[in-house]
């Protein structure tokens, strides 16, 4: 049985934020990255909601968001006792945010009236999926909380919000995007829906994200490509994801790695070894080649070929280490944690959703390709 | 805190082991991915292994050097029989060695490649052309032979693997030489599977062995190794000007096609109809790729918007907007100053499209005017990319004209009805290949206009080479004899 369906409701624009006014004489608990507290911007949307609404800030986010501060934040739910939970921020806010109405709710027995997400990179589509990442830096572990309840009721897409963003977050977060399309268009539960969504993203960003890169203030830009990324999050959240996950969840475990770079190391290599499957290959080709970024008349090999040396290309342009190496990781310590990365991406909930299953050689030999 | 902690740490617990009961392994495809694995990238392959590839340098130049000891000594009826097998048993694979080299090489036309591989087979004479000099008289007889080197290497390009590989043997087994031929990686499927079947051939023929010679693994350092290596007696190198210089420099006999910039010259007393047919159908053959194909126009300014119109007629793109050539420069020129390897060979319509201006149709070539010290103009970018530079006047069109050829001294054209202008022109540009009123591609002999020149040896003087190129002229001084026409008693 195939199903898609889209249960957030996405509003996106200038006037978008307009929307919050909605939340009369509610309790909103607003999780947002630590340098928007008691920022501008935060308090920009704050104004939007109506006086009555009563307001508390969580902002103790952190990168791969930590199981200490998700507590932290459980904390600040269980005594706030929110109605309405905002969040504000990268992917690993809105993260933080959907762990603590996770577990929050769960503790407290009480159900959220509304989840609103409002990303401030175009990136890791989380403002639309059922997912949250959580680390456990005790254990060295990441692991997802997948939960069709944790989908945000809405997201809102405001583009301004993304013009700030340092270039390489653009970069890395929008070839998130792209690995989010690329691995989802594969993806074993893929179908038509999710695949048409995929193909509009990787047209998007193959065509715009080094734009974007090169002209940060520019509104039309950032509005496509923000819209990209949630295209993006909403083909995988159906579709599933892969291997080009599985194994740059373990660079961000181990090495710190930021998720979206991780990705795209990773993602080139991962999409030559499905590329080994015909359908996949068809598939990729197919979509590089309506994205115009492979010939119109070129052979699916060559179609596939053109797009891996596009995905080097934006990375090139965009200033992306493409290895460890190049990011800072000795090859030495790479090597070392080979086998407990290769381990830990096969029980990654990312890797069922792989095209083809690789052996634990196979899953090496990709990741030490991006060693150095 | 502690506490909060804990509980949510077995809420996780639990929601781990929830997920890991619910989780079924995906039906293992993996037998389905190891076939897939296994699925091999050569588009074509010959049953045995051996067929004139070696695992290494070594061993593949000392089966060259058995052989030209071999071969050496055979009769020039024997050379003859080698070179008809291997017109012969190519002759049902053009098609699909076309197909194979676009597919590999990502670059050119098919049907380009068909016309050029029908003529390096067909179009490259053999030891017909070496015939002996003889002087006689009061001296008795003092002759002059086109001996062989020995084992030559070869290093070939990727714009023209299989050709290269077809011309070079003809024409250096004609000369009685046998070759080692170093590929280039960018197209070395392709080439090892052409040295192979080219041995297939000659050994069903006529039992010769190993008279060209290939490794397994091209790389640039076996290129290297090959050119140091005391049995290569000669090198003939096409290729970009590092590996031109390095077998200048190797110490030994180096034939050597260096990089070109070929411009067409357009006058105002030309036929602008023809010329405008004749440089759209060059420039465009095989996506522009060959080293003598139009790379800019030079035109007289009264006649160029004719000479555009007419283009466009011929199926040329125009771009006008300063930001889309900008563009254009930008995305195909890297910083370095060298063409982008991603555009090299590419059809216009993927250029255009990748540049992001919109285009109607199927374009053949993109064409621009620009002035004449445009990076479009000064590089040899070996792609559809066709400016035209504009001048007041024929004098400054053949100034400007010697200027962007760079004094490469490769290839030149000119499309006048004006017999001085041609005279003129001819001798300034002082290049290896000057076509008068026709398309550049006629000076490597496409469309019967002489013999094949795959390597044009401009900085080595050979200009475009055929068998005598590859050989050494030795002569043979008789002084008792022989002269019919008188004798001393």
């Amino acid at each position: 049985m195939e199903k898609f369906t889209i249960p957030t409701k996405i509003i996106a624009g200038s006037d978008s934020l307009d929307v919050l006014q909605a939340f009369e004489s509610q309790k909103v608990m607003f999780v947002c990255d630590p340098f928007l507290n008691g920022s501008d911007t935060l308090k920009m949307i704050e104004s939007h909601l109506p006086s009555s609404a009563e307001v508390k800030v969580f902002a103790d986010v952190k990168p791969n968001p930590p199981l200490t501060s998700i507590t932290a934040g459980v904390k600040v739910y269980q005594e706030f006792d929110p109605s309405v939970i905002v969040t504000l921020g990268g992917g690993s806010a809105i993260d933080t945010a959907k762990a603590i109405r996770n577990f929050g709710e769960k503790i407290s027995g009480k159900q959220l009236s509304c989840f609103v997400a409002i990303p401030t990179t175009s990136g890791t589509g989380s403002e639309v999926t059922n997912t949250a990442v959580v680390s456990d830096e005790e254990n060295h572990a990441k692991f997802p909380i997948m939960d069709d309840h944790l989908i945000p009721d809405i997201a809102i897409l405001y583009p301004q919000l993304v013009v700030s963003a340092p270039a390489s977050v653009t970069a890395y977060s929008g070839m998130d995007v792209m690995t989010h399309s690329l691995e989802s268009l594969v993806a074993n539960d893929a179908n038509l829906f999710t695949e048409a969504l995929a193909e509009k993203a990787i047209d998007v960003i193959g065509n715009h994200l080094v734009e974007a890169y090169r002209n940060p203030t520019n509104i039309e830009l950032r509005h496509i490509v923000h819209e990209a990324a949630t295209a993006a999050g909403l083909a995988f959240n159906t579709a599933g994801l892969g291997i080009t996950h599985s194994i740059a969840h373990q660079l961000g475990a181990q090495f710190h790695v930021p998720h979206g770079l991780a990705c795209a190391m990773v993602l080139p290599h991962v999409v030559a070894f499905n590329a080994q499957d015909k359908k996949c290959e068809a598939k990729y080709a197919e979509a590089a080649r309506k994205a115009r970024l492979a010939g119109a008349d070129s052979s699916d090999r060559m179609a596939v070929r053109e797009l891996i040396r596009k995905l080097q290309a934006m990375m090139r342009q965009m200033k992306c280490p493409r290895t460890l190496a190049a990011f800072g990781i000795k090859p030495e310590d790479a090597k070392a944690a080979c086998e407990t990365i290769v381990k830990a991406a096969r029980k990654d909930g990312t890797f069922p959703g792989n095209p083809i299953v690789p052996t634990d050689e196979q899953l090496a030999e990709i990741y030490q390709k991006v060693i150095e | 805190m502690a506490e909060l902690e804990d509980q949510i740490r077995k809420i996780i617990q639990d929601e781990l082991n929830q997920q890991s009961s619910g989780d079924t392994t995906p039906a293992t495809a993996s037998s389905n991915a190891a076939a897939s694995t296994t699925a091999t990238s050569a588009p074509l392959t010959s049953g045995q292994g051996k067929l004139g590839i070696f695992p290494d340098v070594d061993s593949a130049i000392a089966a060259a050097k058995a052989a030209e000891d071999q071969f050496v000594d055979a009769s020039i009826e024997t050379r003859t029989q080698v070179i008809d097998a291997i017109k012969k048993g190519f002759k049902p694979y053009i098609e699909q060695m076309a197909k194979a080299i676009r597919e590999e090489t990502g670059m050119g036309t098919v049907e380009a490649k068909i016309a050029k591989l029908n003529n390096a087979l067909y179009n490259t004479p053999g030891p017909e052309i070496l015939q002996p000099e003889a002087e006689t008289g009061d001296g008795g007889l003092i002759m002059y032979e086109y001996a062989p080197y020995g084992v030559i290497g070869a290093v070939g390009p990727s714009t023209n693997p299989s050709e290269t590989v077809i011309a070079n043997a003809i024409m250096m087994l004609a000369g009685g030489n046998t070759l080692f031929f170093g590929a280039h990686p960018g197209a070395k499927n392709i080439t090892r599977w052409t040295i192979e079947k080219l041995n297939q051939f000659v050994y069903d023929a006529t039992g010769w062995q190993n008279l060209v010679v290939g490794i397994e693994n091209p790389s640039i350092e076996a290129v290297q190794k090959m050119m140091a290596h005391p049995d290569i007696a000669c090198l003939a190198v096409t290729g970009g000007p590092a590996v031109v210089h390095q077998a200048m420099t190797s110490g030994k006999k180096a034939i050597g096609a260096g990089a070109g910039n070929p411009p067409a010259m357009v006058d105002a007393t030309a036929d602008i109809k023809l010329a405008a047919h004749n440089i759209i159908d060059s420039a465009s053959f095989d996506n522009d790729i060959l080293c003598t194909a139009e790379k800019e126009v030079v035109v007289e300014s009264s006649v160029k918007d004719e000479l555009i119109k007419d283009m466009q007629d011929e199926g040329a793109f125009l771009v006008t907007k300063p930001e889309d050539i900008q563009k254009l420069a930008d995305m195909t020129i890297q910083d370095n100053g060298a063409p982008d390897r991603k555009f090299v060979g590419k059809d216009a319509n993927y250029i255009l499209a990748q540049a992001g201006i919109r285009y109607e149709g199927r374009p053949k070539e993109i064409i621009l005017e620009a002035a004449k010290d445009h990076p479009l103009v000064m590089t040899e970018n070996l792609m559809p990319i066709l400016p035209i530079v504009n001048c007041p006047d024929f004098d400054s069109v053949l100034k400007t004209a010697v200027e962007v050829e760079q004094g490469f001294h490769h290839t030149a054209s000119i499309h006048s009805r004006d017999l001085i202008h041609i005279n003129k022109a001819a001798h300034r540009m002082n290049t290896s290949i000057f076509v008068v009123n026709g398309p550049t591609y006629a000076g490597t002999g496409v469309g019967f206009t002489g013999a094949s020149a795959l390597t044009i040896a401009t900085p080595t003087g050979e200009g475009t080479t055929t068998a005598k190129s590859f050989t050494r002229r030795r002569r043979l001084n008789s002084p008792q004899a022989f002269s019919l026409r008188s004798w001393n008693d």
